[in-house]
């Protein structure tokens, strides 16, 4: 499931609340993953080394004075775990990098990496802004790839208001994604 | 050039060139853009090619949070787990659980469909007085902070979850003949305490009920009991007080102490904290004489009772809002947990008798219990057409 639209609560957060922490887990958590991907080239090995971040911020329960300070310190924690990976890594098999192609990337390329995890969470709030019965079927069709008689079930509604809410759906999106949506339709349609 | 924050503003114009909604200002700032460097070119004509563009969002959305969130919770808690075993291995347990929920901790269990628990409210009932005469005052906010009753010479005041019964005279005892019972009936999801016309100080945990004298007699002083109930008694050696529960009967004379007397329970406990106490069972004429600490266990399939040791104030915890599960049952937890939070569960084949411990703070949301629960007994809780449903963990 996608979720951008975890917003929670900042004070909250600086005040160490847990439900905050894991609702900023959330918020962060796939844009994240995305970005330590584009660095290190490993589905898993990024999920572990975003997943170590938040253990680590969990422990240390740094305060902040914005949400900006909170975003840089997060992407700039991930890219140093990934650097210190990629630098062991290498240590301990000089020869394999190029197979696998990780390398310490340019800053240039750093910059770009962060602004295409940001825009990838943009563009999944334009989804999330979906009114909500409409949203549900289209993530439970499109993404989870759920039957309509499936969906009809989990959230008990008929599988005509299923049907018409799918198209409900789509109708919004068109509107709201316009060019993008012609470029997706083929992940989604 | 060192270019480490991505500005929103900028993330949202190129997002907006993208979806194809954005404004003459905005394709102007991002033709500034891309006429700044050559990458910045490169990387906008690939988020414009369809493969682009959808290889990107595939692996976005391998990424989910609502799955990693349980991996990541699995980290915390075997790390804290760790670090406390080597001190304190016996509590390392309860100890991980202790920090979670002392960090004023409410851990959220994601909202993906699949475990959509939602908030179960609180039940809104209020406790409820009964008089002997069969009149029922609802003690509710529109009577607190004033006198509901006044029996036989004692004012009865409703304050915040606390009744007070205060004689008018110091002479209330003298009042003669049969003795009549008014009730206190505790409803699901609060605690309410009461002072009684001699004193006495008795909490009730939720789903309780307490009959008593709104005037105790001159020679004893005896209320009835079903559910949960912790004890200051008053001393007076004069008028034994007499606590009674469908099976047991326990006498004192001034003392601290909890019984635990559920109907639905199969087992029921009286502990001493102070003085002391003697208990015993219906149909029987033995004595159990307990000292501070020790805690009489009355089974109600066997009907035996046995002593154990080493016991204190934290079986009256309840009292504080704090639930304490020290190697109960997850059956006798969800008993528990049902009792303040209105829900109907079933508990998966097997895990009825698994044994957990930790304790959590009652929280106005019974969620942050469940993940708790989750984390300590290693079982998944989720939500299917209404029934909280536990089960092991995949």
């Amino acid at each position: 499931m996608v979720r951008t639209d975890h917003l929670f609560s900042f004070e909250k957060l600086n005040e160490h609340d847990n439900g905050a922490f894991e609702q900023m887990f959330h918020c962060y958590y796939s844009a994240l993953c995305f970005y330590a991907d584009k660095i290190v080239k490993d589905n898993d090995l990024s999920r572990d080394i975003v997943q170590d971040v938040f253990l680590k911020f969990y422990e240390k329960k740094p305060v902040f004075d914005n949400i900006i300070s909170l975003r840089t310190y997060l992407y700039r924690s991930v890219f140093n775990a990934c650097i210190n990976y990629i630098k062991k890594y290498n240590r301990s098999a000089p020869d394999d990098k190029f197979v696998r192609n990780v390398e310490v990337p340019e800053s240039e390329d750093n910059y770009l990496y962060q602004l295409e995890s940001r825009l990838l969470d943009e563009i999944f709030l334009g989804i999330k802004s979906l009114p909500d019965k409409c949203r549900q079927v289209f993530e439970l069709s499109y993404i989870e790839r759920c039957s309509i008689k499936e969906i009809s079930r989990r959230l008990n509604i008929s599988e005509n208001t299923v049907k018409s809410q799918k198209a409900r759906a789509k109708q919004l999106l068109k509107e709201r994604l316009r060019d993008l949506y012609s470029l997706l339709s083929f992940i989604f349609f | 050039m060192e270019r480490n924050d991505v500005p929103d503003r900028l993330v949202r114009t190129i997002k907006d060139c993208l979806l194809g909604i954005a404004n003459d200002s905005q394709f102007e700032e991002l033709e500034q853009w891309l006429a700044a460097d050559k990458a910045n070119r490169r990387f906008y004509e690939r988020m414009k090619m369809p493969s682009g563009i959808s290889e990107s969002m595939k692996k976005y959305l391998d990424f989910d949070s609502s799955e990693d969130i349980r991996q990541l919770r699995s980290k915390i808690r075997r790390k804290y787990r760790k670090s406390i075993f080597g001190r304190m291995i016996r509590y390392a347990g309860i100890a991980a659980v202790i920090i979670l929920a002392v960090l004023g901790g409410r851990i959220i269990i994601d909202s993906s469909d699949k475990h959509v628990i939602p908030i179960i409210g609180k039940i809104s009932e209020t406790a409820v007085l009964t008089m002997p005469d069969g009149s029922m005052i609802a003690l509710d906010k529109s009577t607190e902070n004033s006198r509901v009753a006044t029996r036989e010479n004692v004012d009865i005041v409703h304050t915040e979850n606390s009744l007070i019964c205060t004689p008018q005279s110091d002479n209330v005892a003298s009042a003669s003949g049969e003795i009549s019972f008014s009730s206190l009936n505790v409803p699901r999801g609060m605690t309410f305490n009461i002072t009684l016309e001699d004193g006495t100080h008795v909490w009730l945990n939720a789903d309780s009920r307490l009959r008593f004298p709104v005037a105790f007699g001159d020679s004893q002083r005896r209320v009835i009991l079903e559910g949960e109930g912790y004890f200051e008694v008053a001393p007076d050696a004069k008028r034994p007080f007499i606590v009674e529960t469908a099976n047991q009967k326990v006498t004192v004379l001034g003392t601290q102490f909890n019984i635990s007397a559920y109907p639905n329970e199969t087992r029921q406990t009286t502990t001493l904290i102070e003085g002391s106490i003697s208990l015993s069972v219906s149909g029987s004429a033995e004595q159990f004489v307990l000292k501070p600490g020790q805690q009489a266990v009355f089974s109600c399939k066997t009907g035996g009772v046995v002593v154990k040791e080493g016991y204190t104030e934290e079986v009256s915890s309840w009292r504080e809002g704090i639930f304490l599960f020290d190697g109960d049952t997850l059956g006798e937890v969800f008993v528990k947990l049902s009792r303040w939070y209105d829900f109907d569960y079933y508990i998966n084949d097997g895990l009825e008798g698994k044994i957990i411990r930790g304790n959590a703070r009652i929280p106005d949301d019974v969620n942050s219990i469940f993940s708790i629960i989750e984390m300590v007994a290693r079982v998944e809780i989720t939500q299917k057409s209404g029934i909280i449903h536990i089960d092991t963990k995949e």
